[in-house]
């Protein structure tokens, strides 16, 4: 393993993202935001000057710094912004960036979903939970950060040490990059025909794997039990919402 | 198709106590609404035909486990190895009793839904331990969690009940997203979520060339996991939520998320690799010893300082976690006979009998107006109500590891497998348990003290609640019992 010190290109990033946060953090008093927003700035620079995506397309290549670049700023914006409404509309930002992500890696459908999802229902429900909580204004831990130093440090430590580890697992040669594995077969059994990826051509061997179909296939048969159990999970979830629910004859909790 | 429909019904013939139970637990949801009228009251009395219908639930489900066999791993998405038949039958025995427990927590309008939140989480655990994908053991951790954060909410709603259960939803949540992202990176690695895929992968070495993406996994994994078993550093939640819990879902709270937990972490890490010099397990090792040492010595160095009897028993928690991480560190090794993980299972069923035994004592103390709290509620116990003041004393005694208990038995074994599991880091786990050992007497001796020699000074509760005398009878006897022939148990546990 390398000593600590070689890895600069990855730990000085991250010392400066965790300086950027700290500085923008909400907190009673001005906030230092040129600074911070400098020392954010080169910080990601930095790391996007390291993790660079593998192909040289130029299109491609702008739309991976578009997207990831665009997912980092927001997610930024989104924990250093003093209005919880604005917060919300950032956290929308950062799924859409993700979601070029994921499109920039041929998942349309999983992009599509978290769209739908995310972005649509779970930022609205936010937004609504928000109006309806903040009826008197916003409170105090809306305008001050809660242990800034400590969150960061611990934010960033954890972040340093992920990239550390993936960038020092792409160092050790061409053997050692993270790369797609062949599946390794564990019994001799009639595989389920649901699971397996239906040819389109047989002349080209295409397949449908990750198509919308093969997706579908894989959810209710191979996760057919799974989708099932989340579907008991979230009938509880909502019967304990409604029973938790003070009755209006009651009025209050 | 005809081959689909056999997967379908071979997989459901592994999990057909589950699915008794949630049959149940529907049949409990989709009537208790008609029962209650608009203004929230329901018939007097409503809250026993629940406790009888969730124990017909527990039963069949029990038939069903009885006459289930071990069968050998297949591909499909559940497996009935031997540890998934033993945690189904320690699960649904413990479930009976917190039934029994939970009877008169809630109000007659509530009983249903707490009922059955409670047959949810035990049909959970089964769950976990029969999973064989990772993505069906994640979804089965949550049909343990989401039905807790109601259940913790449901007898009782006053501002304590309300903190704790918020604090156990935020850091819950928290836990299953370290928890996934672990998994994902498991997944990563090895491009199927089937544990037997991910084993068959790791065991040829196929991610041998990238040792710190799977220290990534393990370290995740480990941390989300440990949140469930209230290991140091995750275990802040444990006196804040034990405290403002009502007593049945501390009782559960303090050893269904252990079962979980623990059988979770042998699932994704156990992964014996016969070549190579790395595994998963070596590589979690340390963090666990680590975890083990910190989770016993904060655990019980806190619980001295507590003057709540629910915050004192939920750091003592804290601490049994720790004994039973030394028998998860010391894994396949140990004695000739027994390796470290049956140790670890005989502890873990006699901790149930003793922890979910001693908050049914405070349950049967408790009144709907008044609870326990402070140490000194205990004072003088065993004049005003002797005989529940011999079953928490003998309880206590069995937390502590007296000889004449069952507690006794399980430190031993974990001292023997840690002691004698070769090297000097399983002796120092042996020592350290039984230093903690001693210091943890301190505060349980304290608690008997009060009982015996103080006089009395505040009323509890005299109502005769026979469904929780049941619970406590039925502890005592497994504690009792366990001491006396626990080759009863160690006969299951060589099955595993």
């Amino acid at each position: 393993m390398n000593p600590l010190p070689e890895q600069w290109r990855m730990i000085v990033p991250a010392a400066l993202g965790a300086l950027a946060v700290w500085m923008l953090l909400p907190r009673d008093g001005k906030r230092r935001w040129v600074l911070g927003s400098l020392c954010g700035l080169v910080a990601l620079v930095g790391v996007l000057s390291t993790v660079r995506p593998v192909i040289d397309d130029w299109a491609m290549d702008g739309l991976f710094y578009l997207f990831g670049g665009g997912a980092v700023l927001s997610g930024v914006m989104m924990i250093t912004d003093r209005n919880p409404i604005y917060a919300a509309l950032w956290f929308a930002l950062v799924t859409l960036s993700t979601c070029g992500l994921f499109l920039l890696n041929a998942a349309p459908f999983l992009s599509a979903a978290t769209i739908v999802v995310y972005a649509g229902a779970i930022v609205v429900t936010f937004v609504f939970v928000i109006m309806l909580a903040q009826q008197a204004g916003a409170a105090t831990y809306d305008r001050r950060a809660f242990q800034p130093m400590l969150a960061t440090c611990a934010g960033f430590l954890l972040l340093g040490a992920i990239l550390y580890t993936i960038d020092a697992s792409g160092r050790g040669g061409e053997d050692a990059r993270p790369q797609f594995l062949p599946r390794v077969q564990i019994a001799e059994v009639t595989p389920n025909p649901l699971s397996q990826p239906r040819i389109l051509n047989e002349e080209t061997g295409e397949t449908d794997l990750g198509s919308l179909s093969s997706i579908g296939r894989s959810l209710f048969g191979d996760y057919l039990f799974a989708v099932e159990l989340a579907g008991t999970v979230l009938l509880i979830a909502t019967i304990g919402a409604i029973a938790l629910a003070p009755r209006r004859a009651q009025g209050h909790l | 198709m005809n081959i689909v429909l056999s997967a379908i019904r071979n997989a459901v013939d592994l999990i057909l106590p589950e699915v008794a139970l949630l049959a149940t637990v529907c049949m409990i949801f989709l009537a208790a609404p008609f029962l209650v009228s608009e203004r929230g009251e329901a018939a007097p009395g409503l809250r026993h035909r629940w406790g009888w219908l969730s124990l017909i639930g527990l039963s069949v489900a029990a038939y069903l486990w009885s006459i289930s066999e071990i069968q050998p791993v297949g591909l499909g998405p559940f497996r009935l190895d031997g540890l998934a038949w033993f945690i189904r039958g320690l699960s649904l025995a413990s479930g009976l009793i917190l039934v029994l427990v939970n009877w008169n927590q809630a109000e007659d309008a509530r009983a249903g839904e707490t009922q059955a939140c409670l047959l949810a989480i035990i049909a959970g655990v089964n769950l976990v331990a029969a999973a064989n994908d990772i993505v069906g053991l994640f979804v089965a951790l949550e049909l343990i969690s989401i039905p807790t954060y109601i259940f913790l909410l449901m007898p009782r709603r006053d501002a304590l009940a309300q903190e704790s259960m918020l604090k156990y939803f935020m850091l819950s949540i928290f836990s299953s997203a370290t928890l996934l992202f672990g998994m994902s990176y498991l997944y990563g690695l090895t491009g199927t979520t089937h544990l037997e895929g991910i084993y068959a992968s790791l065991q040829a070495g196929q991610s041998q060339p990238m040792p710190l993406l799977v220290t990534i996994a393990a370290v995740m994994m480990i941390a989300g996991l440990a949140f469930r078993l209230t290991a140091v550093p995750f275990h802040f939640y444990a006196p804040d939520v034990f405290q403002g819990a009502p007593n049945s879902v501390a009782a559960m709270l303090s050893f269904i998320p252990k079962v979980a937990g623990f059988v979770a972490l042998y699932r994704v890490l156990a992964v014996t690799i016969p070549s190579g010099d790395w595994s998963m397990l070596s590589l979690s090792t340390p963090l666990l010893w680590w975890l083990a040492v910190l989770t016993m010595f904060v655990g019980n160095l806190l619980a001295l300082l507590q003057n709540d009897v629910r915050r004192m028993l939920a750091f003592s928690s804290v601490s049994h976690a720790g004994y039973m991480l030394v028998g998860f560190v010391v894994g396949d090794a140990g004695t000739k006979a027994i390796s470290g993980y049956d140790a670890l299972l005989f502890y873990l069923s006699v901790y149930g009998a003793m922890t979910i035994g001693t908050f049914a004592t405070l349950a049967a103390l408790s009144t709907s107006s008044r609870r326990v709290s402070a140490i000194s509620d205990l004072d003088g116990l065993s004049q005003t109500r002797p005989v529940i003041a011999i079953a928490l004393t003998f309880f206590l005694l069995s937390l502590m590891g007296m000889p004449f208990t069952a507690g006794f038995v399980g430190k031993l074994n974990l001292f023997l497998v840690a002691w004698n599991s070769g090297g000097d880091a399983g002796q120092w786990l042996a020592i350290w348990l039984a230093v903690n050992a001693a210091i943890g007497a301190w505060y349980y001796l304290r608690l008997i003290r009060e009982m015996y020699l103080s006089d009395p000074v505040t009323e509890v509760g005299q109502e005769q609640q026979p469904a929780v005398m049941v619970a406590i009878g039925l502890c005592t006897l497994a504690t009792m019992g366990l001491f006396m022939m626990p080759e009863w148990l160690w006969q299951a546990i060589q099955k595993v």
